[in-house]
Order: C-alpha cells, then structure tokens, then sequence
C-alpha cells in the first residue's frame, strides 16, 4: 500500500495545461533523457489524469500524503507555486463530473473519514492554446518541478 | 407581442453547457421556452479527408463522458465500409465494454448529477444542493455511487488499457483478446455491483411516492419513442432493429433496417441551437417528436431478457397503463438497465468462448458508405460515412443521443416553467427544476460542445426593450 499519492491533471492537448500530466508521466516512466532519477520508488503511486474526479477520493483516502501538480494561469510562465491544502467543499458547479483539489480532500474526509497531508505544486502557464507541446519556460522549468516533488516524496 | 425573457445560463451538473431561455407573455405566463446549445465543434466538418480506419479514435473525442459509445457506433461503421463480419468473440468483447459504459455512465448521472436533486429537494439551496450536501447526508449512497461507476470504468481500462479514450475497440474486432486475469477481476466484481444496483433499486422504489409532483410536470407528454431490439424485442445496445413505439405503448415501426435511417429520421434545424432536432419522418416536424436513452428503451420492448432486470421491468411498466411517459422515470429506467448490464456482464463473462484469439478481421476497402447503430447510454448513436475508393472520408453525420431527445427536452423545460413560472423574478425551487428536467435526460452535450471554462450560472430576465429586468447569477 503506497503511502504518498502524486496526481498530476490537467489537459496535455492545451499546451502547458499538461505540465502535471507531464510532470506525471515522467515521474512514473522514467525518461532518462529529461531526467536520470529513477521512477517512484516502493510507497509512491503516481496517476497522471484529465480531471480531479471523485473516483479518486478513495484512493486519496488510504495514503498518508498527497502531492497534486497542474498548472495555473496567474504569474510569469514557469514560476513554480507551492501550497498546503486542506478539505473544502467546494461545488465547481458547472461541469460536476469533477472536483476543485480541496473538493476532493473533503470527499475523502467525508466518505472515508480522513483527509492527507496535502500540497499543490502549480506552474504558471505561457500558453493554452490547442496543441501537445509545453512552452519553452513551462518546459524548463519541468526539472524543477520534478526536483520539488521528489524532495516532498522523501521528507 | 409583448413578451419578456427569462435566461437561465449556462445549465450546471450536465455534461457540457447549455442555456435556458423562456418568453413571458403580457400576463408574465410562459408563452415559450428554448433549450439552447451554443458552442459549436465541428466533428463531421473536421474529419473529411482522413482515412476511415482513424475514424472510431477521432470521434471517440467527441466527449470524454461517453467515447465508448462513439467508439462503438464508428468501429461499426468501418466494418461495413470493411464489408467483414468480425469474430463472435469480438461481438462479445465490444459488447462487453459497451456495457461497462453503461453502468459508469449511468452511475455517473444518477448518483453524483441526479440524486442531490431527488434527495436533498428541489427547494433545497444550491450551495448545500450538490454533490457535498449529498456525501455529508447519504455517505452509503455516495460511496455506492463511486464504488459501482468505478466498476464500469475499471472494466473499460482493463479491456482498453485506457479509461477514458481506449483504443482498443478498432475497424474489424477488437485489438487483443480477453486475458483470464482480466475475466476473473470483472467475475470478482460483480457481487458488491449487483449488491449496490439492488441496494439503491428498491431505495428508489420505495421513495417514488415522494416523487408524485415531479413524475406528473417533468416532461410527462406522450411521445414516440424510439431504440433498438433485438430480433425476439429485448432489450439491445449494441446490434439489432430499429423500433417506434407511441404514447400508448402500440408499435407502429418494427425492424426497421438501421441503415436506412434517413428513410424514417428527418433532422430539422433551429437558428437558436447548433443541437439539430430529428424527427419522426413519416409524421413530420415537429408531430414526429420521440425519445430515445433508457425510458425509451424501456418502453419499446416486450422484456429485458435477463431474469433480475425482467422482474423490475414487470414494476416498472406498471408506473402507467401504456408507456410509461414522464422523463422523470429516465432515473428509474437507468437503475433497471443498470441490473440489466450487470447480468450481461456476468453472461458474457461465463461465455466458454470469451478468451478466444481469434478477435479481428482484417481487409480494405470494399464499400463507399458505412453506417454504424449502437445504444450510448443516453440514447440511439448513429455514424455514417461515406469514403472514396481509398477509404479517405467524403462525408461524415452523426445523430447523437442527446440530439434525438432535443425537441422533448424543449417541451419538458417548456412543461415545468409554465408550472413553476408565475412572475416575472426568478425563484431558486423554479430554477433548480428546470435544470433538474433537463438533467433527467442526462444529456451530453460535450458530444457537440467543447465545454471549456468554467462559466457562473447566469439568469437574466430581460424586457421587451433589451433592460435586464432580473439578474441571479451562481458559481
């Protein structure tokens, strides 16, 4: 049973709206390429998904720590952001098949009773137009990102 | 004439965006009502000139709520344009995940978009009256909820490998056969699935009284209805014939070749929508109006087929003399198909022949035209391409479920303002119900949108003259 969850979402068709997904394809095949730090180690499971949907609460639910990587649109492309999360029951509203990060901790806490320890890594996006590649800031700072959350995984 | 305008924009908990808009007349009643979908995507337009065999991976990005079912309806298409007869096993497999489609699709509606409607009230707040408000009341019910969807999914990632876009499903078959460990892992699921459909079935059941205001205004009209049967009249979703029934539940179509659709389906257009509005052809627009998704399929059979969903199905036809008419009974009909997937499931799963390797037939181009039919969980998809003698698409339509259900969806929004709709301010109870009426059709409407952004719940009520006379805004 893996005690640390790491979630990047995000859509990889819009540019750099994909850099959690990226983040977490790499984490969980390791691209020796982009990184030489081998793939997550025993007590880490990685999923890389569209959406934060509340299929995940159990899952959510069982580990002692969630780590979750998308991108956002406020400050300078490749700024990394970093911040602690606790459950809120936030209803998105319009398209309900997902859930806002803290919506999903509180459907762990209320379905399954407890909540992780839980931060949210964000990159600010340059560009979310239709396309598959990152942003060449977005795309450098990729290593860095991928640095953070190994350091989060071990502590 | 002087009327006045209420907009209720975008609609929330659908798949997709929608807009309300309904004409007071001078007396402040609801003369009229559109039900509006606004965003444009262009499928049909944009894969002109791509080769037939990428067809089922395009479309199937249609929507990432239901691209099993596009994958069905476009894999069919291409086997006729194949002009093969794909493997039973592979008849078998495909099936097999259009099931599992089912039971996710429908958890998803009835469970996480639905039920806060059924089981919190319709008067109750927006901001208690979602998902949240329901977890924290029926916990059981949520977790039942995520526990059977995450069953139909899981089955559709094990066959595909993927969960939401599998490319597994493919022109000729299937890619890869079952393997036993995959078979024994869907077997092993399906006590708590059936456990949990039961479960919430007869909870269902035993609260319809609490229901008996909504069953009477929530699109309860008589309409045709419309969906496939197999050749003894069960219930199909996948291959099969075409049926009409009417408001009295007598068949006044049958077997008709679904390849012919354009012989009996006409699709008008509306200049507020880019949804068409198909119709009954031989009554014409808009008599012709009929249903489709789980309602209709209900009601056009003569059983299910299998013993436990036969047995609820006996129940539910027993809500009324002839066809069961209120849309509101689309919840009760998707618990029954449900029960009725799960049995198949666990048929086709017992099938001595399931793991065979034979899965995939294989050649090119032997026809210009391909008509693909299947049941998506909301109603009767249609792909129809036409290639050039290298097999790169010419022409492309697609009716989709949704788009059958376009003109009932207008009349049931317009049955349930003319109720609830008595001045010229919105009131929370009158809009969460016609959102609720519009949310039992469960419509996608991601398969013509691209659903982009999160937009607030706007309403605006707005006068002859342009002024907004009213503003409630959500989100």
């Amino acid at each position: 049973m893996p005690n640390t969850l790491i979630i990047g979402y995000g859509n990889p068709l819009r540019c750099d709206d994909g850099v959690g997904v990226r983040a977490a394809e790499r984490l969980a095949t390791r691209d020796e390429e982009v990184d030489a730090s081998p793939s997550p180690p025993e007590g880490i499971a990685v999923i890389a998904c569209h959406q934060l949907t509340i299929e995940l609460a159990p899952l959510v639910a069982a580990v002692e720590r969630l780590i979750l990587m998308d991108a956002c649109a406020e400050g300078e492309p490749g700024t990394l952001h970093e911040r602690n999360l606790a459950p809120a029951a936030l209803d998105i509203g319009s398209l309900s098949h997902h859930l806002d990060p803290r919506g999903l901790l509180a459907a762990a806490q209320i379905l399954y009773g407890r909540a992780p320890a839980a931060v949210l890594l964000t990159v600010s996006g340059g560009s979310f137009d239709y396309g598959e590649a990152l942003s060449p800031a977005v795309a450098a700072a990729l290593p860095q990102l991928l640095a953070r959350i190994r350091q989060l995984a071990r502590a | 004439m002087d009327t006045r305008t209420i907009v209720i924009d975008p609609v929330t908990r659908i798949e997709g965006h929608g807009k309300v808009t309904l004409f007071l007349d001078e007396a402040g009643q609801v003369a009229d009502a559109h039900f509006q979908v606004t965003d444009f995507r262009g499928f049909e337009k944009l894969t002109e000139g791509r080769p037939f065999y990428e067809m089922p991976a395009i479309t199937a990005r249609s929507c990432g709520i239901c691209p099993v079912s596009h994958l069905m309806a476009s894999a069919k298409a291409c086997d006729q344009i194949m002009a093969v007869r794909i493997p039973d096993t592979a008849v078998k497999l495909r099936r097999l995940m259009n099931l599992a489609q089912i039971v996710q699709s429908h958890a998803l509606s009835f469970f996480h978009l639905s039920s806060p409607d059924l089981l919190l009230g319709m008067d109750a707040d927006p901001a208690q009256r979602n998902i949240f408000g329901l977890m924290q009341k029926y916990p059981q019910l949520a977790r039942d909820g995520i526990r059977l969807r995450q069953f139909g999914q899981s089955i559709i990632e094990w066959l595909g490998d993927k969960r939401v876009h599998p490319t597994w499903v493919v022109p000729g078959g299937v890619s890869a056969p079952l393997q036993p460990a995959v078979r024994d892992r869907i077997a092993a699921g399906l006590l708590e699935a059936f456990t949990i459909a039961q479960r919430t079935l007869d909870w269902f059941k035993n609260n319809l009284e609490k229901y008996q205001e909504e069953a009477r205004n929530f699109g309860n009209f008589p309409t045709l209805f419309m969906g496939l049967v197999t050749p003894d009249g069960e219930l199909e979703h996948y291959h099969g014939r075409l049926r009409f029934t009417d408001a009295n539940g007598r068949v006044i179509a049958d077997a008709l070749d679904p390849t012919r659709y354009m012989d009996y389906i006409g699709e008008a257009v509306e200049p507020f929508s880019y949804l068409k509005s198909p119709y009954y052809k031989p009554l014409g627009y808009p008599d012709g109006i009929y249903r489709v998704g789980p309602l209709a399929r209900l009601n056009i059979i003569d059983r299910c087929g299998t013993p436990k969903a036969d047995q609820e199905w006996a129940e539910f036809r027993a809500v009324d003399r002839r066809a069961v008419l209120s849309s509101f009974y689309y919840h009760y009909a998707r618990l029954i198909e449900i029960l009725y997937a799960l049995e198949r499931i666990l048929q086709i799963v017992n099938d001595p022949h399931i793991l065979d390797k034979h899965v995939r037939a294989t050649a090119g181009v032997n026809a210009l035209e391909g008509i693909g039919i299947s049941e998506a969980p909301r109603g009767t998809l249609f792909h129809h391409y036409q290639v050039d003698e290298n097999g790169l698409i010419r022409r492309v339509n697609m009716i989709i479920a949704t788009g059958h259900n376009n003109l009932a969806m207008n009349r049931s929004v317009l049955q349930v303002a003319r109720r609830y709709v008595r001045s010229d301010r919105l009131t929370e109870g009158m809009l969460n119900r016609v959102e609720a009426v519009i949310r039992a059709y469960d419509p996608c409407l991601s398969c013509s949108t691209h659903a982009f952004g999160d937009m607030p719940l706007e309403v605006r009520l707005v006068g002859p003259d342009g002024a907004v006379l009213d503003a409630v805004r959500r989100g």
